[in-house]
């Protein structure tokens, strides 16, 4: 005669294990109330949350001190050397201004046009997962939407992924699911880069011919089109052609944007399409 | 207050401090899982049933939390609370460096199973070259704070439940 008392647990496991595989095949398949309940479940604690940070901020420093002092201190010197730097291109501002118009020009680069929100990150989601994903202080009260290109006076950053009242997800460039429709400004050749997980490097590996003429430092933007992105943005420069491929190109971007050092970024609010609609 | 509006408290702190404090402690990029430490110690105060329903809301809330798809984290928690459970018994009388070592290899299990299964269902930030020692790292984080949150939970799961019969037999010393 079978035990019924230790069958319980192992049918309450099923059913709970079914239940949960019933979830995500409901969340792969786009069903809505599926996601109202996470935003949902993030927008009733959020209040909680920044009382939280704000509270234990002295602790988060201090612990930041101890574990990432090394961080800081690479970081502060590197921004020194970036104040050095910019100090000397303002010298050269002037001279170098005509020259800029008219390579702008000649790219029909008008990006910075754009119609953005200004947003400061906040940080990371929680858990040990979530890399190439930082979360930044607007939201749905702020009128943005689910999929708007995040960018910064550098270029592409990446889009929204999930938008709560108060706060965003971006999903970086570098993230191993992120896929951008890109333009070689050079040749003019279009093609669909994705990110690799690596740090400030993208691939593109599709659309391109094996015998088109990529050249190293070419500059890449975004080609627009059916893209969530408006064309003309800049991306970043090749680094690596991949020229020797015999069959299939991978073609190495590095972002102009500097993805590991943001603080502000800007999201683009409507494509350049519908501004002049 | 009843069981199941304790559990909804315990759940609704846990995010919050999931997502606020516990996302800021971090060595070199690897934090705490306090969520999943809830759902271990829930199967160790709460039995297999009752450990299996709490753990599945703590995995629905902590996908919540992290933005990842809904289901991911409540299909590994119930099991790793039902494993607990179920070796509870051979652990309870044992050190109290077992019993932490017992929660860090939990909490290492509960991270590798969860990056397998995001795995299998396309979440490529899941699997990465890391990942062993992402396990090794939050497994040892996570039971520093396993002493606090363990009475914690005790309290939210164990109401209502048969408090602890000591059997004496006779002859044997008080």
């Amino acid at each position: 005669m079978p035990n019924r008392s230790s069958d319980r647990p192992r049918v309450v496991l099923l059913v709970l294990m079914a239940a949960a595989l019933t979830l995500l095949t409901a969340q792969f398949r786009n069903f809505l109330p599926v996601d109202d309940f996470q935003q949902g479940v993030r927008d009733v604690i959020s209040p909680f949350r920044k009382v939280i940070d704000r509270a234990t901020d002295p602790f988060q420093t201090v612990w930041n001190g101890i574990f990432d002092y090394e961080e800081v201190s690479d970081e502060n010197e590197r921004l020194q050397m970036e104040i050095a730097r910019m100090r000397g291109e303002g010298l050269r501002d002037e001279a170098d201004r005509e020259l800029l118009e008219r390579l702008l020009g000649e790219v029909d680069i008008d990006y910075l046009e754009l119609q953005t929100v200004v947003a400061r990150i906040i940080g990371v989601p929680g858990g040990n997962y979530n890399s190439h994903v930082v979360e930044i202080d607007k939201g749905t009260d702020d009128g943005l939407e689910e999929g708007a290109g995040v960018i910064t006076k550098a270029g592409l950053v990446g889009y929204l992924d999930e938008v709560d009242r108060s706060t965003s997800l971006v999903r970086l460039a570098t993230h191993p699911d992120f896929r951008v429709g890109v333009r070689l400004v050079n040749s003019q050749d279009e093609g669909l880069a994705r990110g690799n997980g690596s740090v400030g490097v993208l691939i593109l590996d599709a659309g391109i011919n094996v015998d088109a003429e990529v050249s190293i430092g070419e500059v890449v933007v975004t080609s627009g089109g059916r893209s969530i992105f408006p064309q003309d943005i800049p991306v970043g420069r090749v680094i690596n052609p991949d020229k020797e491929a015999d069959y299939a190109r991978s073609i190495e971007i590095n972002l102009s944007a500097s993805l590991e050092n943001l603080s502000f970024l800007n999201v683009i609010l409507e494509s350049r399409e519908n501004q002049s609609k | 207050m009843n069981t199941s509006l304790r559990v909804l408290t315990l759940l609704i702190a846990g995010a919050i401090l999931q997502s606020s404090i516990f996302t800021e402690i971090r060595i070199d990029g690897m934090g705490v899982e306090l969520l999943l430490l809830i759902s271990i110690l829930s199967g160790y105060h709460g039995g297999p049933i009752r450990g299996a329903y709490v753990s599945f809301w703590t995995g629905l809330v902590n996908d919540c939390v992290v933005a990842s798809p809904l289901g991911i984290h409540a299909l590994i928690y119930p099991v790793i609370a039902v494993a607990v459970s179920n070796l509870e018994e051979r652990f309870i009388s044992e050190k109290r460096i077992i019993r932490a070592f017992g929660i860090a290899l939990a909490v290492a299990t509960g991270v590798l199973l969860t990056a397998a299964v995001g795995h299998i269902f396309g979440e490529n930030t899941f699997n990465t070259n890391s990942l062993p020692e992402t396990a090794i790292i939050a497994g040892v984080m996570t039971t520093c704070f396993s002493k606090p949150i363990s009475r914690i939970v005790n309290w939210t799961v164990s109401s209502g439940m048969p408090k602890e019969v000591r059997a004496q037999f006779a002859g044997s010393p008080r």
